[in-house]
């Protein structure tokens, strides 16, 4: 009986223990997959500071580099919004991690995300372009010639 | 919605507001009177002039997407996405002559669809409604978003509250006045608009270092500046194609069309476009400088308004707000105006009650404004992304009108089945474009299909269109 009693009081306290560690987690982590690619050079990168609701007064640091041990990186944002828009990459794989800095400065890290950047091929772009071209004349032409004609 | 940093107090903010609401539905019920029957309140007597026909006309065109989408164009896709938005100009010199055209072939006429229905017949009719009022519908959801996303970004008002107030007060002083209150509001947020822009202009002129700019874009965002970036590169004919597609098949022009007094249209369509087209290539720029300013952007659709902002203080900001506020009222109200003739005249009155009276009809036009409000409102809630995803998925179907309007027009032997398989082909095509390679490539490829498709059928028909068909409505 009184082990049973005392089973039961550990298992409460792991319970409690657990709750207390998630409900005041501050884990940050991107929204979303961590391998994400793009053919336009642009992406929204979205985090969340695990199950608290972000505050003004957080402090987030987001990183920017191209390895993933972030040897070289480079601070691209730093404030209290939970997300940054990001363009105008050229081709290649970029990684960012973001990070809560607590009143001590020390900052706590996101695992990273890893963005492949591989643009649309020159020449599916060029012949669209021509196709284009073509649309556009054909419809002037279309709209010229028939006003030239019921104008007369 | 993920946490950005704004600039006004909400109470600023909410002041702001309440004043332009208590304006624009003042405004609406003042001019409202002057609709005494339904072709005033639908046409605004069919006797609108050169000065408020382009002020319309341009203020129509400067949307929530002219001074919103364009910055992100320029953020997403560079140098070339902010002139590639630019091009939707052509769309109004393009129907200049359409304008003229309409006005001389249809002297009687409503809607764009009166005219599908009458030269091409029930099956192509009802297409074409289904894309104009799809379209329509998108539109209006995109302008409903850009307000909730305006407010919140700049004041701080919750994205649901803006988004309910702005669609309220369009709807308000819509129902009251009619398109003679959108086209006397849209003068006076034509002229407010202009001054507004001149104004951030030089404000963004003074306080941006280009050699910074220029430094920033080619250290941390070099495809920006990359004359051969592939995306931006197909969205140059992408948004020109949309942007033609747009004026060409949408009531919103074609009442203005029919609305304008004879000889007015084609002048009023090519003062509009010239007018319009620098817009969007100053409001595209200012967005290339938030890199330099350190301004961090949690959506691309707010980059315009947070950068102008940021860069010219409270006042800056106030200015913003205003004209951002009147460019989508502008909108919102000939969308929901040109949308519920299009659903009154086309659907309640030819296809539900033939014999409704003159005063049932427009109280059916008042109904559907309210409609389409709630409507748009409930779908605006969510926010479902970004301005250019919601509004670009309308673009395979919009550019798939282009060639039944302009065939539809000049050619004799354009056919039925044309414009009918051309609209149809045209959209499936496109959209599978718009998920296989990009919004950015959809609205082309959809005018492509439907132009070959149009020209094929037009070469084997038999039919000699006799034009007076479409005089005798």
């Amino acid at each position: 009986m009184k082990q049973t009693v005392k089973i039961r009081t550990s298992l409460l306290a792991i319970f409690l223990l657990y709750c207390t560690i998630h409900a005041f987690s501050e884990d940050i982590s991107f929204v979303g997959d961590l391998k994400q690619e793009t053919m336009t050079g642009y992406y929204l990168l979205k985090w969340q500071k695990g199950n608290q609701p972000a505050s003004e007064s957080d402090l987030f640091v987001l990183q920017q580099s191209n390895d993933r041990s972030f040897t070289q990186s480079k601070n691209i944002y730093e404030g209290p919004d939970l997300a940054s828009f990001i363009s105008g990459l050229p081709n290649g794989e970029y990684y960012y991690r973001v990070g809560l800095e607590n009143k001590a400065k020390d900052i706590t890290w996101s695992k990273p995300l890893q963005l492949s950047v591989q643009h649309h091929s020159l020449q599916i772009s060029f012949i669209l372009v021509i196709a284009g071209t073509i649309i556009f004349l054909a419809t002037v032409a279309v709209i010229v010639i028939g006003n030239l004609k019921y104008n007369r | 919605m993920y946490h950005q940093s704004e600039i006004l107090s909400q109470q600023t903010g909410w002041i702001i507001l309440a004043i332009l609401s208590v304006v624009w539905i003042g405004l609406g019920i003042y001019w409202g009177k002057k609709a005494k029957s339904n072709e005033g309140f639908m046409l605004a007597g069919r006797n609108v002039g050169l000065a408020l026909g382009t002020a319309t006309a341009m203020a129509t065109w400067i949307t929530s997407n002219t001074t919103m989408l364009a910055p992100q164009f320029a953020l997403q896709l560079g140098i070339w996405g902010m002139i590639a938005y630019s091009t939707a100009s052509f769309g109004l010199f393009l129907f200049a002559p359409l304008a003229k055209r309409i006005r001389e072939i249809m002297p009687n006429g409503y809607t764009s669809g009166d005219f599908i229905r009458l030269r091409y017949g029930k099956t192509s009719w009802i297409i074409f409604l289904a894309i104009s009022i799809f379209y329509g519908f998108t539109w209006l959801v995109s302008m409903g978003m850009a307000g909730g996303i305006l407010l919140n970004a700049i004041a701080g008002i919750p994205y649901q509250l803006g988004m309910t107030v702005i669609l309220l007060v369009c709807v308000v002083y819509t129902l009251f006045g009619g398109l003679f209150a959108v086209i006397g509001t849209d003068f006076i947020q034509s002229v407010i608009i202009l001054i507004g822009v001149v104004i951030i202009g030089f404000g963004v002129l003074d306080k941006v270092d280009f050699d910074l700019v220029y430094e920033n874009l080619s250290t941390d965002r070099p495809m920006l500046i990359n004359a051969l970036m592939p995306a931006s590169i197909m969205a140059i004919f992408n948004n020109l194609l949309f942007g033609i597609g747009e004026v060409f098949h949408s009531n919103v022009w074609w009442s203005r069309a029919f609305a304008m007094r004879k000889g007015i249209g084609k002048k009023a369509y090519n003062l509009a476009g010239l007018f319009w087209l620098p817009v969007p290539i100053a409001a595209g720029f200012i967005a290339l400088a938030c890199g330099a300013l350190n301004i961090n952007v949690t959506s691309p659709d707010m980059v315009g308004p947070l950068v102008a902002a940021n860069l010219l203080g409270k006042a800056g900001s106030i200015i913003v707000f205003i004209v951002l506020f009147s460019s989508l009222a502008s909108s919102i109200d000939s969308l929901l105006a040109a949308t519920s003739d299009l659903i009154t005249e086309d659907i309640y009155k030819k296809i539900i009650r033939p014999t409704a009276s003159d005063e049932k009809v427009r109280k059916m036009s008042a109904r559907i404004v309210i409609g389409l409000g709630i409507f748009a409102w409930a779908i605006c809630m969510p926010r479902i992304g970004t301005l250019a995803t919601v509004l670009f998925f309308a673009g395979p179907m919009v550019g798939s009108t282009i060639w039944p309007i302009a065939t539809g027009l000049f050619w004799k032997k354009a056919s039925s089945k044309g414009a009918t398989m051309g609209m149809v082909l045209g959209s499936a095509v496109g959209l599978l474009a718009y998920f296989q390679l990009g919004w950015y490539t959809a609205s082309l490829i959809g005018a492509g299909v439907s132009m070959l498709t149009v020209i094929l059928f037009s070469l084997q028909s038999k039919e000699n269109f006799e034009w007076n068909l479409l005089k005798d409505n």
